[in-house]
């Protein structure tokens, strides 16, 4: 069934070069677009057809995922994938300290995480880290293929979610030396969130896996995956290893410790984008992020003093003139 | 469209922005009366300029208003405390009718609703509501129908949070490399004091 479902993807490549919308194609794929979407997915510099192509490929493994076995996943998995994990598998045995593994909602991330976790669970104990599917619901998927993959104590994998408790055994984790992975694109709440520039626009990005190596001393490991050939092929990329920069952090106030996060999470989102701009449509959030987030950059050093005033004197922030209850 | 009514007073017509009364507007040209509503709007007389002449002897008899247009939180400034929500509308109309002695002749989907000079501000608003949700009614005919959300306190609270976020964040990235540094330290302090003002605007 796998080896059909990878050659009829394969066989549907040609798609990548349609340009035109495709109404039956997007019902075919549970994919309505609104007109903002598909000039958002164009913007990224993509054919349309790539994008229908590239949700092909994400019914396909979801579909996968949900019928297969242990054994036939691992086949799969391993059929699809091109990663070299030498230098990451060597990488991690010889840390000192935790590893945060830090991959965004990027082309085959299940898969790569999947297989990631995989290798190094056979050296440390891995820790996946994401929103729990009662709260998050695309993340069943996770879950499933922890079920079928990783219940065996042996393998070195689990699964940890985003509550208070997921989070302790998060930091516990990575004091001992352990690997969290963590996907930092995620926000649920934007008010919690700072606005790091990113490909053009600004994302509201959580300050977590700062903070998480800030408590730990873990270090940071940006990790993409991309797509490799016409067909369901992954190779997982690994990014420059990034270290919390002050050595004493514990001394700063929370508010310098927020700058501080926020410096880290701009490095980790630069490495992303260096690669993510010219392959933007394979982010899961593409659409959502072209079409409502702001575009532009942040305000300059020098600007900052004007900007503090116009927002003190902005009519937003003043009391309303009068207040009639008509309740 | 005829805007005579059988009073020698000063009245104001509270008038829905759609695509027919715009052109009437241009048809009659230069006898048109003052037009008040958005100032990006061609011809269109702002609300303070109206004001300023209101009490005078030779005050303009007819004004339009187009309420619909007066949304931003420069412009709409009177909070209403609804069961549903909280609006904002803007004062004109209630100043050119306590203070100015302007009766209201409002549209709303049963027709046209007189408020007398000089009535309660609250009897004012209640119309001026009404009139609001009525203008939905006239569905995509009605265009100012997208801006609206700006009139809402939760639209303003939103976009407040997010001005406020795109601050803090300005700072962070420009301090990111000497977080200790105290330039850094005095902005946020002042960040830390105009957001500790908004939320508590917030429970207010």
């Amino acid at each position: 069934m796998s080896a059909l479902t990878i050659a009829g993807v394969t066989a549907a490549s040609p798609l990548r070069m349609l340009d035109v919308r495709s109404p039956w194609l997007e019902r075919r794929l549970e994919l309505p677009l609104s007109e903002a979407d598909v000039a958002a997915v164009r913007s990224t510099g993509a054919k349309l057809g790539a994008y229908y192509h590239w949700y092909l490929q994400k019914l396909v493994i979801a579909d996968a995922i949900k019928q297969l076995d242990r054994e036939q996943a691992t086949r799969l998995i391993a059929q699809v994938d091109h990663t070299d994990y030498a230098g990451v598998v060597d990488a991690v045995r010889r840390s000192d300290t935790g590893v945060l593994i830090a991959i965004p909602h990027h082309a085959h991330y299940v898969l790569s995480m999947t297989a990631l976790a995989a290798r190094l669970g056979k050296h440390t104990t891995v820790n996946v880290f994401y929103g729990q599917p009662a709260t998050h619901k695309g993340n069943a998927v996770f879950d499933h293929l922890h079920e079928v993959l990783f219940s065996d104590p042996a393998c070195g994998v689990n699964v940890i979610h985003d509550t208070r408790q997921g989070l302790v055994k998060a930091i516990k984790g990575l004091k001992n030396g352990e690997v969290v992975v963590i996907m930092p694109d995620a926000a649920q709440d934007e008010d919690a969130t700072l606005m790091i520039p990113f490909c053009g626009r600004l994302m509201d990005a959580m300050l977590g896996t700062a903070t998480l190596a800030r408590k730990t001393g873990a270090w940071i490991l940006p990790v993409l995956s991309r797509i490799h050939g016409r067909g369901l092929g992954f190779r997982t990329e690994f990014g420059e290893r990034i270290d919390y920069p002050i050595a004493h952090a514990a001394e700063l106030d929370p508010e310098q410790t927020r700058i501080a996060d926020y410096g880290v999470m701009r490095q980790v989102f630069s490495q992303f984008e260096a690669v993510m701009q010219d392959e933007l449509y394979l982010w899961q959030n593409v659409r959502k992020y072209l079409t409502s987030s702001p575009t532009g950059g942040l305000a300059p050093k020098d600007e900052l003093s004007s900007l503090l005033s116009a927002i003190e004197t902005d009519p937003l922030f003043g009391s309303p003139d009068l207040v009639l209850d008509l309740r | 469209m005829d805007l005579d009514v059988a009073d020698d007073g000063k009245w104001a017509f509270i008038l829905p922005t759609t695509a027919p009364i715009g052109d009437w507007f241009r048809r009659v040209g230069a006898v048109r009366p003052p037009v008040i509503g958005r100032a990006d709007i061609k011809g269109n007389t702002r609300a303070t300029d109206l004001l300023c002449v209101a009490g005078a002897v030779d005050a303009p008899r007819r004004v339009v208003i187009h309420t619909d247009q007066l949304c931003r939180a420069s412009e709409a400034t009177v909070r209403i405390d609804l069961a549903d929500q909280q609006v904002f509308l803007s004062p004109v109309e209630m100043i050119l009718n306590t203070k100015y002695n302007y009766s209201l002749l409002v549209w709303t989907a049963g027709g046209l609703r007189e408020v007398p000079a000089d009535s309660r501000l609250k009897d004012i608003a209640a119309v001026l509501v009404e009139h609001l949700r009525d203008c939905a009614t006239l569905g995509a005919e009605w265009l100012e129908r997208d801006r609206q959300i700006e009139r809402t306190l939760s639209h303003r609270r939103r976009l407040g949070r997010r001005k406020l976020r795109y601050l803090r964040s300005s700072v962070a990235s420009a301090f990111a490399d000497h977080p200790t540094v105290d330039a850094a330290s005095t902005y946020l302090a002042n960040i830390g004091t105009l957001e500790a003002a908004f939320a508590a605007a917030d429970t207010a």
